[in-house]
């Protein structure tokens, strides 16, 4: 039975599930650019070939990092969508636990189907991109970059486990639905908040993420105090403190972004702009609005921070604040890419949501016009909140690495680039762009039945 | 006349190769200022879809709506979103409220639109007037569908229409929040405001002062402040 449920769900739900395909099938591809890799370097010998190891070692940190973050609000923006699904599923004899099963592994063949379209686009293209990158850093010798069917293998496997661990906070949230309250259009534990933003359901303690950001700060903490001894024997502390503090700023969960979007957004008061304030209100105070913001931080925040941090650690041994090209590319150049894609996503999701508040629009006399700067204020609120975000942990980043090399090396200096920052954010705002285009379309079609 | 609709049709395409079907045939009426008309009829006779083409949501297919004297299908989109966002008011039986604001956002909304100053005072006179005081903050889904359709009649009494549309207002709402709302749209009537409702409750229809029964997309008959036993017969018979 549950078989029959999973595939009838599957095809009648396929859109729902179309950014989830999108974001695994990048993740994917990501992936493939470590185990290239690891492919060219075990021909190779010496040190040549641990320095290749140790690039993909990071690069597989970091892209294992951002598939959690992105595949995890990817795969809870999704479930929340359909509560109303779950609900009607409850009420005709599925077990909650069932839910939460069949979830699964609809995630897991979304993880399978994403995975392999992957896989096989990165083992097309990811030898001939890491050739490019490989050919900036001539210290390694310039090897043939190569993907076995092994590596590629791998890859695509990695990627399903990794969709499917990412996706089982949303299975779990989904068993949870409360069918009737959900059914009757009261609040919905997993859809919507209360004055105060507090659900019933989530008024408990969320133990995993407050475990997860403890060991996190405390690594946080243990890097930058190790910070000092790092830089003087070239260890890699310094790399790693930004990407840490953006990945505890993602745990902190959408109220916590939504509020920041909030905040900033308020400079523009109702009577100004109706459109910009009802679409200020939609990513603020919902879950979909927000959705979008975690994703396109991990994105922008990922190399600002880095990046940032690498140069004031630099700074402290007196070398000059420069990484090459080629070698950014390789460590960034897929978790940005699935953060972008994860934020696009999320704007699909939301724009199949928004017929509701376009019928309602519509009907209270609102132009086409109105509808559509919703929708492209909502971009803008998104992507500018994820860069304000990107830039305060950026700050966080430099100050802190400042503050703790500074007593013993006093050559130390605050290194801030917007460029990283403002580059990313440009591609990022033209993901949302591109990914909110559907919304813009459906406009057109509304009703009020 | 607020509402002049004269000969309006309605075809919506059947499908592919097939012919069309007409929901709304050859209807003629009108609704005066300050009357509370209802239109009743059984499933499917196209009071919904009326309802949609005197308030400019859906365009006729054939004749001509004139609202507030000016002819629907003449203009544009743009200009029908215009009048009625300054003219019209309307409450739908779900789809009222934007989920993301709260009481008192939802309830300026409209009149914001209209790029009109709405203070706070107005706002907790609305919210008054319909018993919702203390509610300002609520979003949405924490309010009973009762409630709910308050919110959409003040928002609809703050931008000051001259015509309000309601479709089955009191659809999803028990007896007594029903008769509430009911109650709520009679003194928006009394207001010297009209008020067209649809609704398949005679209880509800029997509180307005013209019923406009609706058979297979046509006018079938027109009681004048009937009773809930004519208006049920009426419509049974119309069946």
């Amino acid at each position: 039975m549950i078989g029959r449920l999973v595939l009838g769900d599957l095809r009648r739900s396929l859109g729902w599930w179309v950014g989830g395909v999108l974001v695994a099938v990048v993740a994917a591809f990501a992936l493939t650019i470590p185990a290239t890799l690891i492919d060219t370097a075990i021909p190779v010998t010496g040190v040549r070939s641990l320095a290749l190891l140790a690039i993909a070692g990071t690069v597989i940190a970091f892209t294992v990092t951002s598939v959690v973050i992105v595949m995890t609000s990817t795969t809870r923006a999704i479930v929340r969508a359909r509560s109303d699904s779950f609900a009607l599923w409850q009420i005709a004899g599925v077990l909650p636990r069932q839910v939460a099963e069949i979830n699964i592994v609809e995630i897991l063949v979304v993880g399978m189907v994403g995975g392999v379209l992957g896989g096989s686009v990165g083992a097309a293209f990811s030898p001939l991109l890491v050739d490019l990158a490989l050919g900036s850093l001539p210290d390694l010798g310039s090897p043939a970059a190569h993907l076995g069917l092994v590596g590629s293998s791998i890859a695509v496997v990695g990627v399903i486990a990794l969709v499917g661990l990412s996706g089982i906070p949303a299975a779990l949230s989904a068993s949870r639905v409360p069918p009737l309250q959900q059914l009757s259009g009261q609040e919905s534990v997993l859809r919507t908040v209360n004055t105060r933003g507090v659900t019933g359901n989530e008024k408990r303690i969320p133990w995993a993420r407050v475990v997860l950001t403890v060991a996190l700060a405390l690594l946080a903490f243990q890097l930058l105090g190790g910070l000092p001894r790092s830089v003087d024997t070239g260890g890699s502390g310094a790399l790693l403190i930004g990407p840490v503090l953006v990945t505890i700023t993602t745990l902190l969960g959408w109220r916590a972004l939504g509020w920041v979007s909030g905040a900033w957004s308020g400079v523009v008061i109702y009577r100004w702009s109706p459109s910009f304030y009802v679409a200020r209100a939609a990513v603020a105070r919902t879950p979909q609005g927000a959705a979008a913001i975690t994703p396109f931080f991990v994105a922008i925040g990922l190399p600002s921070t880095l990046l940032a941090g690498n140069a004031v650690a630099s700074s402290a041994t007196g070398d000059p604040a420069t990484a090459p090209l080629g070698g950014i590319a390789l460590i960034l150049g897929g978790p940005v890419l699935l953060g972008a894609a994860g934020g696009g996503a999320a704007l699909l999701l939301r724009s199949f949501r928004r017929r509701y508040e376009s019928s309602v629009l519509h009907g209270i006399g609102a132009p086409r016009a109105t509808t559509i700067l919703q929708v492209a204020w909502e971009v803008v609120i998104v992507v500018v909140t994820a860069a304000l975000v990107a830039a305060a942990v950026t700050i966080l980043t430099v100050m802190s690495e400042f503050a703790v090399l500074t007593p013993s090396h006093p050559l130390t200096v605050v290194y801030l680039d917007a460029r990283p920052l403002l580059t990313v954010t440009g591609l990022c705002s033209l993901v949302a762009a591109l990914f909110s285009a559907p919304a813009v379309a459906r406009n057109g079609r509304r009703s009020h039945r | 006349m607020l509402v002049q609709a004269d000969s309006i049709s309605k075809d919506y395409p059947a499908g592919r190769g097939r012919e069309v079907i007409t929901v709304l045939n050859d209807i003629t009426l009108q609704v005066g200022e300050g009357e509370f008309v209802s239109i009743v009829g059984p499933s499917g006779s196209g009071k919904s879809t009326l309802l949609y083409c005197l308030g400019g949501l859906e365009r006729v297919s054939a004749g001509t709506v004139s609202l507030t004297g000016i002819d629907l299908t003449q203009l544009r989109a743009a200009a029908i979103a215009k009048l009625r966002r300054d003219q019209v008011g309307f409450i739908f039986q779900s789809c009222n409220l934007i989920p993301a604001l709260d009481v008192r956002e939802n309830v300026e909304l409209q009149a914001r639109l209209a790029g009109r100053e709405v203070s706070k005072r107005e706002i907790d006179a609305v919210l008054l007037d319909v018993g919702l005081e203390g509610l300002h903050e609520a979003r949405p889904e924490r309010l009973s569908g009762g409630q709910q359709q308050r919110v959409a009649v003040a928002r609809a009494l703050l931008s000051r229409p001259r015509i309000l549309f309601a479709d089955e207002p009191t659809g999803a709402l028990d007896a007594v929040a029903g008769a509430g709302v009911m109650g709520l749209l009679r003194r928006v009537a009394d207001g010297r405001r009209s008020v067209v409702v649809v609704t398949h409750d005679p209880e509800a229809a029997a509180r307005t002062d013209r019923v406009l029964v609706l058979r297979g997309g046509q006018l079938h008959r027109e009681l004048i402040r009937p009773s809930a036993r004519q208006v049920f017969e009426a419509v049974e018979r119309a069946a």
